[in-house]
């Protein structure tokens, strides 16, 4: 790429002698897509027996592809730069609080969906306490919630058995 | 006893009790324009009105309140009221951390950020009054996030120092009193407590809340009457804020005499007082002034309103009921007759209190009538009572008319639109489907039974003791055998949860015939036996058996030949026989004797003779003289069966 670039920059009687060049060797000369393909992406194991969710094994440029997004609100959207910051903030907030008092629970990612005024937190959590406590603490989750944050907040919430049901692919 | 025509019609009462234009219009008067309008009128609420409209009642599933998941929808009898619990315990949790550090929850920590619009106080923790407690901005405020008590206090301490305290801040704070009886209102519940309110309260925790609905608590001496007191001239919002405060907290024979000393003195009264005279008539010493307080209502111009009415209504039902009075239909037809010339459409309250008036006596006719009218209509919550209707009229078709024509017209016009959130509570709820269930079973084929079973079951209703007792038997009776599978997979907890329930379960179980069937319900007596296995000694809550279900599992057991489980099961029973009450039946036992008699088991035939002999089973000795013959028994065996 940067050979390309320095050959672009150079003086146009240059530019088109090399152009030339290129053509009449039959060089595949169509740019190069420099992406960064290695982040967000989980390197495999040693024995291929690391468990992966659908949302983790669905590789960052499949998001709106055969993946959605974590975090569904208006200011993400192109050219929307109104507190985008406040709320990655905030769903940062979100996801660290879930993590601690849903602690071990979560089998899920914590998606994050707001709509006017309301957030709404949704997520999978696995079977290991009685279906009263998970009510506990999602009456503690809403309220406490609401409280920091100075909204209506509401949980949705699915379970699973055990954790090792949403392993979509070992790698 | 009331005099009430024979042919009393539905069209006497409302339909054709209207104003004399309506018979003058004749077919020669032209047909009223329709008028479109050009436009059509839409407020801020219409778009969520019309949303709302999209929801209706789903049977299937459980309250929007639980979340729609397999493990955690309530499904057992206690579960709705324990998770929904479970819930506001965990909002009052959370209230509780916000009350202890309220310092860390004033504001959003990224509110620096970006607007928070609108700011909803509800969630700022409770903060500390801004102006101190001897200044009128104190006292505003105080008055202005209700806090009755400091508010008083307040005004005490405002008084001592001798300050001037303006008109309007105190007619204020007096209306805050009287309303809310000088005390800190209550906070109010969480819906989700709401709901549940009424569920699982013993006897004595509701006729303690019963005691607190009509028990007299208002404060004869307390500030507001003090306040009133030291008012040299009360305007008339004082006088009618404690006529309010007096008839809401049950003081009501000082109320009454209020309201005549404000009728002497041409005291201008307005129309919730009115409405608040009219609702305790049935309460005072000498009832039945309610025609004299409409006619000072209509001499000062004031408008009555629904709930005016339907206060006079409930008097009169209550009036009959209290004192037995007479002559209350005639009275109903005149209030419907004033309702219909003021325009004004009554409610469900309304038609709940009619109909509870004849309740009673034999008038089916017309409360077919009164139904027929109502169906198809969308109603809306105008008055507390209107939530009563539904509940009433089902435990009435049940327990007193025992009519299923009825009962249907009533689940018609429940489930038409959104008139089901008018069922009330969780309990009432319950007890609406409970009902109705019960009536069907009564008087309708099992099939139909068991098409309403499958809609409703087990989320929209959980089925108690008694409807599943009837339902037990009706299958015996009947027959219907196949049905029993579709019970245990829809309330198996439930069952396994109500000692009386499996029992009877188990022993209609023992009654069917053919043992092709039965072997189709052998997983449930593997899944009892294995649950008695190992939950019997279970420290929390053990799981026990009583003697004639397992009596009747060994029976079971043994028309399919499964000696193995049968004798597992009897060991178990024999172990732990001090703990169990009641014995196997004979057939059980017996089967089991003549089973060791025929595989020489000495030991075993013991055990089964012992036990039948406590009992005194009349085949014991039939039994014994059977071992003589058949076995091979030593001599000190011998002599052990003959002092059995």
């Amino acid at each position: 790429m940067s050979r390309l670039l320095s050959m672009l920059q150079t003086p146009v009687g240059h530019a088109e002698a090399s152009w030339a060049l290129l053509l009449r060797r039959g060089i595949y000369t169509s740019p190069v897509a420099q992406k960064n393909i290695r982040a967000g992406q989980i390197k495999s194991s040693i024995n291929a027996n690391l468990p992966l969710t659908y949302e983790q094994a669905q590789k960052p440029h499949k998001i709106g592809v055969t993946k959605a997004w974590n975090s569904w609100n208006t200011s993400n959207l192109t050219g929307e730069t109104k507190d985008s910051a406040a709320t990655t903030l905030e769903d940062l907030f979100i996801r660290q609080f879930m993590k601690g008092t849903w602690h071990n629970y979560l089998a899920s990612e914590v998606i994050i969906k707001r709509r006017l005024n309301v957030v709404i937190v949704s997520f999978i959590a696995e079977r290991q306490l009685n279906a009263r406590n998970f009510y506990f603490l999602v009456g503690y989750t809403e309220e406490m919630l609401s409280t920091i944050l100075k909204r209506p907040i509401k949980v949705e919430l699915q379970t699973v058995r055990r954790k090792r049901d949403m392993t979509f692919k070992l790698i | 006893m009331s005099f009430v025509p024979r042919g009393l019609q539905l069209s006497s009462i409302y339909e054709v009790a209207a104003p004399s234009q309506d018979a003058s219009s004749t077919s020669s008067s032209p047909q009223p324009q329709i008028i479109i309008p050009k436009r059509k009128k839409r407020d801020e609420l219409s778009i969520l009105k019309a949303l709302d409209h999209t929801v209706k009642m789903n049977p299937r599933t459980a309250h929007y309140m639980y979340h729609d998941d397999p493990f955690m929808l309530p499904v057992q009898i206690n579960n709705r009221r324990n998770y929904a619990a479970a819930k506001s315990a965990g909002r009052k949790a959370a209230q509780h951390v916000a009350k202890t550090y309220p310092q860390f929850l004033e504001v959003n920590p990224f509110s620096s950020w970006f607007d928070l619009q609108p700011v909803l106080k509800a969630f700022t923790p409770q903060v500390q009054f801004l102006h101190s407690s001897d200044t009128v901005d104190g006292l505003r405020e105080r008055i202005d996030s209700r806090a009755c008590e400091s508010a008083y206090i307040n005004y005490q301490l405002l008084n001592e120092k001798g300050e001037e305290i303006p008109n309007d801040v105190k007619l204020a704070l007096f209306d805050l009193l009287c309303c809310y009886n000088s005390e800190d209102p209550k906070k109010s519940m969480y819906p989700e407590e709401k709901y549940i309110f009424h569920e699982g309260l013993s006897k004595e925790q509701k006729s303690e809340v019963m005691r607190r609905v009509f028990v007299k608590t208002w404060k004869d001496k307390g500030p507001a009457e003090e306040i009133f007191a030291a008012t040299e001239k009360p305007s008339h919002r004082m006088y009618n804020s404690l006529l309010r405060g007096r008839v809401k907290y049950h003081q009501v024979e000082m109320a009454y005499k209020l309201y005549l000393e404000m009728k002497e003195r041409n005291i201008r009264i307005d129309g919730p007082s009115y409405t608040a005279v009219l609702s305790i008539d049935s309460s005072l010493s000498e009832p039945g002034k309610w025609k004299e307080v409409l006619q000072h209502m209509s001499d000062s111009g004031v408008k009555p309103t629904v709930r005016s009415f339907n206060a006079i209504l409930k008097s009169i039902v209550q009036n009959k009921v209290r004192h037995g009075s007479n002559g209350g239909v005639m009275d109903f037809l005149e209030i419907f007759d004033e309702m219909k010339i003021l325009g004004i459409e009554p409610t469900l309250a309304s038609w709940l209190s009619f109909l509870q008036y004849i309740g009673w006596d034999d008038y089916s006719n017309l409360r077919h009538e009164i139904l027929d009218s109502l169906q198809g209509k969308d109603f809306t919550m105008q008055d507390p009572d209107d939530a009563e209707f539904f509940f009433s009229m089902m435990f009435l078709s049940n327990v007193r008319y025992k009519d299923m024509s009825f009962a249907y017209k009533v689940h018609n016009l429940m489930m038409h639109g959104q008139n089901y959130l008018l069922l009330g509570s969780s309990n009432s709820h319950g007890l609406y489907f409970i009902n109705f269930l019960r009536l069907i079973l009564t008087h309708e084929p099992l099939g139909t039974f068991m098409k309403y079973w499958d809609e409703l079951v087990p989320f929209t209703v959980t089925p108690r003791r008694v409807l599943l007792d009837e339902l037990l038997e009706c299958i015996e009776i009947n027959e219907s055998y196949d049905v029993l599978l579709r019970i245990w997979a829809d309330v198996k907890d439930t069952i396994l949860s109500m000692d009386s329930a499996l029992s009877k379960y188990i022993a209609v179980m023992n009654s069917i015939p053919t043992e092709q069937l039965l072997e189709t319900h052998l997983d449930i007596l593997s899944e009892v036996t294995m649950k008695f296995q190992n939950e019997q000694s279970n420290r929390f809550r053990p799981f026990r058996l009583n003697g004639q279900t397992v009596g009747n599992i060994i029976h079971i057991l043994l028309k399919v030949n499964d000696e193995k489980q049968a004798w597992d099961l009897f060991t178990m029973y024999y172990q732990s026989r001090s703990s169990i009450t009641g014995f196997p039946g004979e057939d059980a036992l017996a089967g089991l004797a003549q089973l060791s008699i025929r595989d020489n088991n000495f030991t075993r035939l013991k055990q089964t003779l012992g036990l039948m002999n406590t009992v005194c089973y009349a085949s014991v000795d039939g039994l014994i003289n059977e071992a003589y013959e058949k076995m091979e028994l030593s001599d000190g065996q011998s002599h052990e069966l003959r002092t059995l």
